[in-house]
């Protein structure tokens, strides 16, 4: 399902056509195998950089950026604690300053070394 | 007899190598130059001990550079590897191209003698180096060194204002000399190594910042990063062949729906390779869509006894390494090595 998502997004980027059909295939695999925990799919861009084999950073973001305007992801940011549990956020305004680190229950600074981007898949159901 | 300005520098090396190396590195140097070594401190080792060797040319103030050189270049340092095309790489590296461009920017007296600078003001290019054995051939390497003054803060105390209900805590810092080396080889290979930072884990604007100074010398474009997600994999997955090279200590995995599995071994002396238990855990994640995100290991250096082992991390950015420990050029070369090739 999510792989035919990316056929338009293959042909309107000619230039990015085979990065978007490695994503378009990460997908459709993960789906055959897995079925419905691919709408649980959290990846970070760590990983997209991979399954993309983007390169470069600055291609990276232009992936991305692709495939956020083509409705197929949508970042959330995820602030992330020591135990490797996080909380996660719609965007990056709405990070507080502080946060309760549930896992040891103490106040935690939010800051650019415990945050990170992290995408899920644009699913249409009504939240 | 010395002149009054290689006295001068030999005094500006010789600190230099005091803020970066060990007395046992410098006395092994004298050693291997067949000077005395014994000296009660760092003072009497340079007033006794160097300062009479370097006047009676017992070894000279460039072989004492070069040893300054070995010190502070390799190790306690990030590595983020890239990738260009070999033709490219031998194109960039052209001695006549890198003189002419160091010409151009007032850096050509760098190509013959490097500048020994302790606190610069702003990050300085302060060594060009094209490593050139064979003139009938191509270069081997390009390398730049650039120094750059940091700052690092240690918790000092707190004051606590019960009437405002205010509590001021206070850091003292303190300046600090960081050596970042960029070296591209006639294969392609970019490798950049910056110093570890003291507070900080992130190094995405050191890489930046650093690929702005030597873009001039190294243009960016046509550079790949390379992806080490390979080499953290396969250093668990063939742990069993790898037992006689590397002792295990953390490893971090993440599954593609966000689950995050972190193992360690019960201190940084154990290994974590010999627990059954908890890596048929971490085989058992990585089967079902779970990718090694960072590996925490010790890299056993062939031929030293006792086994010497250095310190290695493959976690951050998708091409990054670590070696947090001071090692030799040797040492670090072959950790690089097995990074490499681990990667394949």
């Amino acid at each position: 399902m999510f792989a035919e998502k990316l056929l338009p997004l293959i042909s309107s980027f000619p230039q990015d056509a085979e990065a978007l059909r490695r994503m378009a295939e990460y997908l459709g695999d993960f789906e055959s195998r897995r079925g419905p925990a691919v709408f649980k799919i959290r990846l970070n861009p760590n990983r997209l950089f991979d399954i993309m084999q983007a390169g470069s950073t600055s291609r990276l973001a232009r992936l991305v950026s692709i495939l956020v305007e083509g409705e197929i992801i949508r970042r959330e940011v995820v602030v992330r604690f020591p135990s490797g549990s996080g909380i996660t956020f719609e965007s990056y305004s709405d990070l507080p300053f502080l946060i309760r680190d549930p896992d040891r229950d103490i106040d935690v600074r939010v800051t650019e070394e415990n945050i990170e981007a992290s995408y899920i898949l644009v699913t249409n159901e009504v939240s | 007899m010395l002149s009054k300005e290689e006295k001068k520098l030999s005094l500006v090396i010789f600190k230099l190598l005091k803020e970066t190396a060990s007395q046992l590195v410098v006395k092994n140097f004298l050693e291997s130059k067949r000077v005395p070594k014994s000296a009660a401190n760092w003072d009497e080792l340079y007033e006794k001990r160097i300062l009479p060797a370097l006047n009676q040319k017992k070894f000279t103030v460039n072989e004492f550079r070069q040893l300054l050189q070995q010190v502070e270049e390799f190790g306690r340092q990030h590595t983020f590897l890239f990738q260009c095309d070999p033709a490219r790489a031998i194109a960039i590296i052209s001695p006549t191209r890198i003189k002419k461009i160091a010409q151009q920017e007032g850096l050509d007296s760098l190509l013959t003698t490097p500048l020994d600078l302790e606190l610069p003001e702003a990050a300085t290019i302060v060594d060009i180096r094209i490593l050139h054995p064979d003139h009938n051939k191509t270069p081997v390497s390009l390398t730049i060194k650039i120094v750059e003054t940091r700052i690092t803060k240690t918790f000092d105390s707190e004051l606590i204002d019960h009437a405002k209900g205010v509590i001021t805590k206070k850091w003292k810092f303190a300046k600090k000399r960081a050596v970042n080396i960029a070296t591209l080889d006639h294969t392609g290979l970019l490798e950049l190594r910056i110093a570890s930072q003291d507070n900080q884990t992130k190094y995405t604007n050191l890489v930046k910042e650093l690929l702005i100074k030597i873009r001039k010398f190294i243009p960016h474009d046509g550079f790949n990063m390379i992806s080490l997600n390979y080499a953290k994999s396969r250093i668990l997955t063939d742990r069993i062949l790898l037992a006689d090279e590397i002792r295990y200590s953390n490893s971090t995995a993440r599954n593609d729906l966000g689950a995050v599995m972190q193992i360690s071994s019960s201190s940084q002396e154990d290994n974590l390779s010999s627990d059954d238990g908890s890596m048929a855990a971490l085989d058992s994640f990585l089967a079902s869509d779970g990718h090694v995100t960072g590996t925490n290991v010790y890299v056993k250096i062939p031929d030293t006894k006792p086994q010497r082992e250095l310190h290695l991390l493959i976690s951050g950015e998708v091409n990054e390494f670590a070696v947090p420990v001071a090692c030799s050029a040797g040492e670090y070369s072959y950790v690089r090595g097995k990074v490499i090739a681990l990667n394949k």
